[in-house]
Protein backbone atom coordinates (compact mmCIF):
# COMPACT_ATOMS: atom_id res chain seq x y z
CA UNK A 1 0.00 0.00 0.00
CA UNK A 2 2.62 2.60 1.36
CA UNK A 3 4.32 1.90 -2.68
CA UNK A 4 0.45 2.33 -4.12
CA UNK A 5 0.61 6.18 -6.14
CA UNK A 6 -1.83 8.33 -5.40
CA UNK A 7 -4.11 7.73 -8.67
CA UNK A 8 -4.37 4.07 -7.31
CA UNK A 9 -4.81 4.71 -4.52
CA UNK A 10 -7.64 7.68 -5.32
CA UNK A 11 -9.13 4.93 -7.04
CA UNK A 12 -9.66 2.08 -4.52
CA UNK A 13 -10.68 4.60 -2.60
CA UNK A 14 -13.55 5.48 -4.94
CA UNK A 15 -14.85 2.04 -4.45
CA UNK A 16 -14.76 1.96 -1.09
CA UNK A 17 -11.24 1.12 0.20
CA UNK A 18 -10.79 2.77 3.65
CA UNK A 19 -7.11 1.87 3.88
CA UNK A 20 -6.45 2.88 0.12
CA UNK A 21 -8.18 6.76 1.61
CA UNK A 22 -5.98 6.37 4.93
CA UNK A 23 -2.77 6.29 2.98
CA UNK A 24 -3.81 8.90 1.39
CA UNK A 25 -5.13 11.07 4.09
CA UNK A 26 -1.46 10.25 5.35
CA UNK A 27 0.29 11.43 2.68
CA UNK A 28 -1.46 15.09 1.59
CA UNK A 29 -3.14 16.12 5.53
CA UNK A 30 -0.19 18.08 6.31
CA UNK A 31 -0.13 20.13 2.89
CA UNK A 32 -4.03 20.46 3.42
CA UNK A 33 -4.02 21.50 7.45
CA UNK A 34 -0.89 24.20 5.78
CA UNK A 35 -3.69 25.62 3.14
CA UNK A 36 -6.32 25.66 5.29
CA UNK A 37 -4.15 27.65 8.04
CA UNK A 38 -2.62 30.08 5.91
CA UNK A 39 -5.97 30.74 3.68
CA UNK A 40 -7.84 31.17 6.14
CA UNK A 41 -5.90 32.49 8.74
CA UNK A 42 -6.61 30.47 11.46
CA UNK A 43 -4.15 30.03 14.21
CA UNK A 44 -5.70 27.64 16.44
CA UNK A 45 -4.59 24.13 15.27
CA UNK A 46 -7.50 22.11 16.39
CA UNK A 47 -9.92 24.29 14.19
CA UNK A 48 -7.70 24.07 11.56
CA UNK A 49 -7.35 20.45 11.68
CA UNK A 50 -11.56 19.79 11.94
CA UNK A 51 -11.56 22.35 8.68
CA UNK A 52 -9.38 19.65 7.35
CA UNK A 53 -11.13 17.11 8.16
CA UNK A 54 -14.07 18.21 6.58
CA UNK A 55 -11.78 18.55 3.10
CA UNK A 56 -11.21 14.80 3.19
CA UNK A 57 -14.71 13.92 4.20
CA UNK A 58 -15.67 16.07 0.97
CA UNK A 59 -13.25 14.15 -1.06
CA UNK A 60 -14.27 10.74 0.31
CA UNK A 61 -17.51 11.39 -1.19
CA UNK A 62 -16.02 12.69 -4.09
CA UNK A 63 -13.87 10.06 -4.62
CA UNK A 64 -16.03 7.80 -7.07
CA UNK A 65 -16.42 10.73 -9.37
CA UNK A 66 -12.62 11.05 -9.55
CA UNK A 67 -11.34 10.71 -13.18
CA UNK A 68 -7.76 9.80 -13.08
CA UNK A 69 -6.38 12.01 -15.75
CA UNK A 70 -6.71 14.61 -13.12
CA UNK A 71 -3.51 14.80 -10.52
CA UNK A 72 -4.68 14.01 -6.96
CA UNK A 73 -2.92 16.71 -5.19
CA UNK A 74 -4.11 19.39 -7.53
CA UNK A 75 -7.48 17.90 -7.13
CA UNK A 76 -7.34 17.21 -3.38
CA UNK A 77 -6.04 21.08 -3.44
CA UNK A 78 -9.48 22.35 -5.29
CA UNK A 79 -11.86 20.82 -2.75
CA UNK A 80 -9.49 22.27 -0.24
CA UNK A 81 -10.25 25.68 -1.49
CA UNK A 82 -13.69 24.75 -2.18
CA UNK A 83 -14.28 23.67 1.40
CA UNK A 84 -12.33 26.87 3.08
CA UNK A 85 -14.30 28.92 0.74
CA UNK A 86 -17.42 27.61 2.29
CA UNK A 87 -16.24 27.74 5.58
CA UNK A 88 -15.48 31.46 5.01
CA UNK A 89 -18.93 32.33 3.49
CA UNK A 90 -20.52 30.48 6.90
CA UNK A 91 -18.71 32.55 8.97
CA UNK A 92 -18.95 35.67 7.21
CA UNK A 93 -15.14 36.86 8.25
CA UNK A 94 -13.81 39.70 7.65
CA UNK A 95 -14.54 41.34 4.48
CA UNK A 96 -11.40 41.92 1.91
CA UNK A 97 -9.95 45.44 1.86
CA UNK A 98 -10.69 47.02 -1.58
CA UNK A 99 -7.33 48.95 -2.00
CA UNK A 100 -7.67 52.43 -3.73
CA UNK A 101 -5.82 53.57 -6.82
CA UNK A 102 -4.40 56.21 -4.56
CA UNK A 103 -3.10 53.53 -2.35
CA UNK A 104 -1.41 51.99 -5.16
CA UNK A 105 0.07 54.78 -6.28
CA UNK A 106 1.28 55.79 -2.64
CA UNK A 107 3.73 52.46 -3.15
CA UNK A 108 4.51 52.97 -6.55
CA UNK A 109 5.38 56.37 -5.82
CA UNK A 110 7.80 54.75 -2.89
CA UNK A 111 9.59 57.51 -1.16
CA UNK A 112 10.67 54.83 1.89
CA UNK A 113 13.55 52.50 1.88
CA UNK A 114 13.26 49.14 1.85
CA UNK A 115 13.86 48.06 5.82
CA UNK A 116 16.94 46.65 6.97
CA UNK A 117 17.21 43.16 6.07
CA UNK A 118 18.42 41.54 9.09
CA UNK A 119 16.65 43.42 11.51
CA UNK A 120 13.26 43.75 9.26
CA UNK A 121 12.72 40.17 8.43
CA UNK A 122 11.19 38.53 11.09
CA UNK A 123 8.51 41.56 11.49
CA UNK A 124 7.96 41.48 8.08
CA UNK A 125 6.78 38.07 8.25
CA UNK A 126 4.50 38.54 10.63
CA UNK A 127 3.31 41.57 9.13
CA UNK A 128 3.09 39.42 6.10
CA UNK A 129 0.34 37.29 8.00
CA UNK A 130 -1.87 39.85 8.51
CA UNK A 131 -1.58 41.17 4.97
CA UNK A 132 -2.26 37.98 3.51
CA UNK A 133 -5.59 38.37 4.97
CA UNK A 134 -6.75 41.06 3.64
CA UNK A 135 -5.99 39.90 -0.17
CA UNK A 136 -9.36 39.02 -2.16
CA UNK A 137 -10.03 35.44 -1.91
CA UNK A 138 -9.03 34.35 -5.44
CA UNK A 139 -5.35 36.38 -5.06
CA UNK A 140 -4.88 34.85 -1.56
CA UNK A 141 -5.33 31.07 -2.65
CA UNK A 142 -3.05 31.95 -5.67
CA UNK A 143 -0.16 33.36 -3.43
CA UNK A 144 -0.27 30.49 -1.12
CA UNK A 145 -0.30 27.65 -3.39
CA UNK A 146 2.79 29.33 -5.04
CA UNK A 147 4.68 30.73 -2.25
CA UNK A 148 3.87 27.97 0.57
CA UNK A 149 3.00 24.69 -1.64
CA UNK A 150 5.54 25.55 -4.55
CA UNK A 151 2.91 25.21 -7.17
CA UNK A 152 3.87 25.65 -10.77
CA UNK A 153 1.24 28.15 -12.54
CA UNK A 154 0.14 25.38 -14.52
CA UNK A 155 -1.17 23.83 -11.28
CA UNK A 156 -2.23 26.92 -9.88
CA UNK A 157 -4.36 27.13 -12.99
CA UNK A 158 -5.43 23.22 -12.45
CA UNK A 159 -6.72 24.13 -8.74
CA UNK A 160 -8.16 27.21 -9.37
CA UNK A 161 -9.58 25.97 -12.19
CA UNK A 162 -8.59 29.24 -14.32
CA UNK A 163 -6.19 29.98 -17.56
CA UNK A 164 -2.54 30.49 -17.07
CA UNK A 165 -2.90 33.97 -18.01
CA UNK A 166 -5.18 34.63 -15.30
CA UNK A 167 -3.09 33.00 -12.65
CA UNK A 168 -0.15 35.41 -14.04
CA UNK A 169 -1.98 38.04 -13.17
CA UNK A 170 -3.98 37.31 -10.30
CA UNK A 171 -0.02 35.98 -8.52
CA UNK A 172 1.07 40.05 -9.92
CA UNK A 173 -1.88 41.99 -8.09
CA UNK A 174 -1.70 39.71 -5.22
CA UNK A 175 2.22 40.96 -4.33
CA UNK A 176 1.25 44.64 -6.05
CA UNK A 177 -1.31 44.62 -3.29
CA UNK A 178 1.29 42.93 -0.21
CA UNK A 179 3.49 45.44 -0.86
CA UNK A 180 1.08 48.22 -0.53
CA UNK A 181 -0.38 46.89 2.81
CA UNK A 182 2.84 46.24 3.83
CA UNK A 183 3.87 49.46 3.13
CA UNK A 184 1.22 51.30 4.38
CA UNK A 185 1.12 48.91 7.73
CA UNK A 186 4.49 50.47 8.19
CA UNK A 187 4.18 54.27 7.59
CA UNK A 188 1.15 53.97 9.97
CA UNK A 189 3.20 52.78 12.59
CA UNK A 190 6.50 55.09 11.95
CA UNK A 191 4.99 58.31 13.46
CA UNK A 192 4.06 56.42 16.15
CA UNK A 193 7.85 54.54 16.50
CA UNK A 194 9.72 57.77 16.17
CA UNK A 195 7.59 60.49 17.82
CA UNK A 196 6.69 58.86 20.91
CA UNK A 197 4.16 60.89 22.75
CA UNK A 198 3.63 63.34 19.77
CA UNK A 199 0.84 61.43 18.53
CA UNK A 200 -2.75 63.47 20.07
CA UNK B 1 8.38 49.56 -21.47
CA UNK B 2 6.34 51.33 -18.67
CA UNK B 3 6.18 51.17 -15.17
CA UNK B 4 3.34 48.37 -14.71
CA UNK B 5 4.70 46.68 -17.39
CA UNK B 6 8.16 46.49 -15.98
CA UNK B 7 6.46 45.21 -12.61
CA UNK B 8 4.46 42.44 -14.17
CA UNK B 9 7.08 41.40 -15.46
CA UNK B 10 9.20 41.35 -12.19
CA UNK B 11 6.80 39.25 -11.05
CA UNK B 12 7.18 36.51 -13.69
CA UNK B 13 10.48 36.82 -12.95
CA UNK B 14 10.33 35.90 -9.45
CA UNK B 15 8.41 32.96 -10.48
CA UNK B 16 11.75 32.23 -13.37
CA UNK B 17 9.00 32.54 -16.17
CA UNK B 18 10.62 35.12 -18.12
CA UNK B 19 13.57 34.10 -21.04
CA UNK B 20 16.79 35.90 -21.40
CA UNK B 21 16.31 38.90 -23.57
CA UNK B 22 13.07 39.77 -21.16
CA UNK B 23 15.23 39.40 -17.86
CA UNK B 24 17.87 41.88 -19.51
CA UNK B 25 15.23 44.38 -20.88
CA UNK B 26 13.60 44.27 -17.81
CA UNK B 27 16.98 44.57 -15.79
CA UNK B 28 17.64 47.77 -17.96
CA UNK B 29 14.68 49.40 -17.20
CA UNK B 30 14.89 48.62 -13.11
CA UNK B 31 18.43 50.27 -13.33
CA UNK B 32 16.99 53.38 -14.41
CA UNK B 33 13.94 53.64 -12.39
CA UNK B 34 13.56 54.23 -9.15
CA UNK B 35 10.09 52.91 -8.67
CA UNK B 36 10.59 49.78 -9.97
CA UNK B 37 13.90 49.32 -8.52
CA UNK B 38 11.66 49.37 -5.41
CA UNK B 39 9.10 46.95 -6.37
CA UNK B 40 11.84 44.59 -6.91
CA UNK B 41 13.56 44.77 -3.57
CA UNK B 42 9.89 44.33 -1.85
CA UNK B 43 9.47 41.35 -3.96
CA UNK B 44 12.83 39.97 -3.34
CA UNK B 45 11.68 40.45 0.69
CA UNK B 46 8.13 39.12 0.26
CA UNK B 47 9.61 36.21 -1.45
CA UNK B 48 12.09 35.79 2.05
CA UNK B 49 9.18 36.94 4.07
CA UNK B 50 7.19 33.38 2.96
CA UNK B 51 9.82 31.53 3.61
CA UNK B 52 9.98 32.18 7.57
CA UNK B 53 6.45 31.98 8.11
CA UNK B 54 5.64 29.46 10.45
CA UNK B 55 4.19 26.41 9.23
CA UNK B 56 1.76 24.31 11.08
CA UNK B 57 1.88 20.97 12.07
CA UNK B 58 -1.09 18.51 12.69
CA UNK B 59 -1.08 16.59 15.65
CA UNK B 60 -0.33 13.28 15.31
CA UNK B 61 -3.29 10.72 14.59
CA UNK B 62 -4.74 12.96 12.26
CA UNK B 63 -5.12 10.21 9.78
CA UNK B 64 -7.00 7.85 12.00
CA UNK B 65 -9.27 10.68 13.39
CA UNK B 66 -10.28 11.61 10.01
CA UNK B 67 -11.41 7.60 8.78
CA UNK B 68 -13.44 7.52 11.70
CA UNK B 69 -15.13 10.80 10.70
CA UNK B 70 -15.99 8.91 7.16
CA UNK B 71 -19.11 7.58 6.65
CA UNK B 72 -19.38 3.74 5.89
CA UNK B 73 -21.18 3.45 2.89
CA UNK B 74 -20.42 6.68 0.88
CA UNK B 75 -18.15 5.78 -1.66
CA UNK B 76 -18.78 1.86 -1.34
CA UNK B 77 -21.36 1.90 -4.35
CA UNK B 78 -18.95 3.51 -6.82
CA UNK B 79 -20.51 5.71 -9.21
CA UNK B 80 -23.91 5.16 -8.19
CA UNK B 81 -22.62 6.31 -4.30
CA UNK B 82 -24.20 9.32 -4.18
CA UNK B 83 -27.82 8.10 -5.80
CA UNK B 84 -27.57 6.16 -2.70
CA UNK B 85 -26.76 8.18 -0.53
CA UNK B 86 -30.15 10.14 -1.97
CA UNK B 87 -32.12 7.39 -1.30
CA UNK B 88 -31.19 6.54 2.15
CA UNK B 89 -34.69 6.91 4.09
CA UNK B 90 -34.22 9.99 6.58
CA UNK B 91 -35.32 10.02 10.13
CA UNK B 92 -38.58 12.46 9.01
CA UNK B 93 -39.55 10.08 6.07
CA UNK B 94 -38.99 6.86 8.56
CA UNK B 95 -41.45 8.26 10.93
CA UNK B 96 -44.13 9.61 9.00
CA UNK B 97 -44.34 6.30 7.37
CA UNK B 98 -44.41 4.15 10.04
CA UNK B 99 -47.15 6.37 11.23
CA UNK B 100 -49.09 5.69 8.45
CA UNK B 101 -48.24 2.22 8.77
CA UNK B 102 -49.70 2.14 12.18
CA UNK B 103 -52.72 4.29 11.33
CA UNK B 104 -53.45 1.83 8.02
CA UNK B 105 -52.90 -1.25 10.42
CA UNK B 106 -55.49 0.21 12.88
CA UNK B 107 -57.67 0.85 10.74
CA UNK B 108 -57.72 -2.63 9.25
CA UNK B 109 -58.10 -4.40 12.90
CA UNK B 110 -61.06 -2.38 13.53
CA UNK B 111 -62.37 -4.12 10.54
CA UNK B 112 -66.27 -3.69 10.25
CA UNK B 113 -66.31 -2.51 13.77
CA UNK B 114 -68.22 1.09 14.09
CA UNK B 115 -65.57 4.13 13.84
CA UNK B 116 -65.63 7.33 14.99
CA UNK B 117 -65.29 10.68 13.36
CA UNK B 118 -61.51 11.39 13.87
CA UNK B 119 -61.17 7.73 13.20
CA UNK B 120 -63.17 8.21 9.70
CA UNK B 121 -60.89 11.20 9.17
CA UNK B 122 -57.73 9.52 9.87
CA UNK B 123 -58.68 6.74 7.05
CA UNK B 124 -60.00 9.32 4.78
CA UNK B 125 -56.54 11.02 4.66
CA UNK B 126 -54.67 8.03 3.97
CA UNK B 127 -56.51 7.30 1.01
CA UNK B 128 -56.37 10.21 -0.14
CA UNK B 129 -52.65 10.20 0.26
CA UNK B 130 -52.20 6.63 -1.34
CA UNK B 131 -54.45 7.99 -4.35
CA UNK B 132 -52.10 10.70 -4.74
CA UNK B 133 -49.08 8.50 -4.77
CA UNK B 134 -48.27 7.99 -9.12
CA UNK B 135 -48.19 4.62 -9.68
CA UNK B 136 -44.94 4.85 -11.51
CA UNK B 137 -43.61 6.11 -9.15
CA UNK B 138 -41.26 3.83 -6.63
CA UNK B 139 -43.74 4.70 -3.89
CA UNK B 140 -46.57 3.73 -6.03
CA UNK B 141 -45.05 0.45 -6.90
CA UNK B 142 -44.42 -0.10 -3.53
CA UNK B 143 -47.60 0.26 -2.17
CA UNK B 144 -48.47 -2.21 -5.01
CA UNK B 145 -46.62 -4.59 -3.69
CA UNK B 146 -48.11 -4.19 -0.92
CA UNK B 147 -51.51 -4.00 -1.76
CA UNK B 148 -52.79 -1.23 -0.56
CA UNK B 149 -53.32 0.18 -3.87
CA UNK B 150 -54.54 -1.29 -7.22
CA UNK B 151 -52.46 -1.93 -10.51
CA UNK B 152 -53.30 0.14 -13.22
Amino acid sequence: MPDADDTSLLLAAGTGDRRAFGELVERHHRGVVRFVHRFLGIADRATAEDIAQDVFLAAWKAAPRFEPRAAVRTWLLRITTNTCLNHRRSRRRRPSVALTDQAIATYEGGGVDPPDAAVAQEEFSARLEAALAELPANQRAAIVLRHVHDLSYAEIADVLETSLSAVESLLFRARRRLGTILQDQKDLETPQDSAPGGAQ
Amino acid sequence: MNCRKVQKLLSLAADGRLDESQRAAVQRHVEACDACRRYQTRLAQLEQAFHGLTVMEPRPGFAARTLARLPENAAQTGRFGRLAELLQPTPMAMSAASLALGILLAATMNGTQSTTGAENDEQLVLAELFDATPAESVSGQYLQLLGFTEEQ
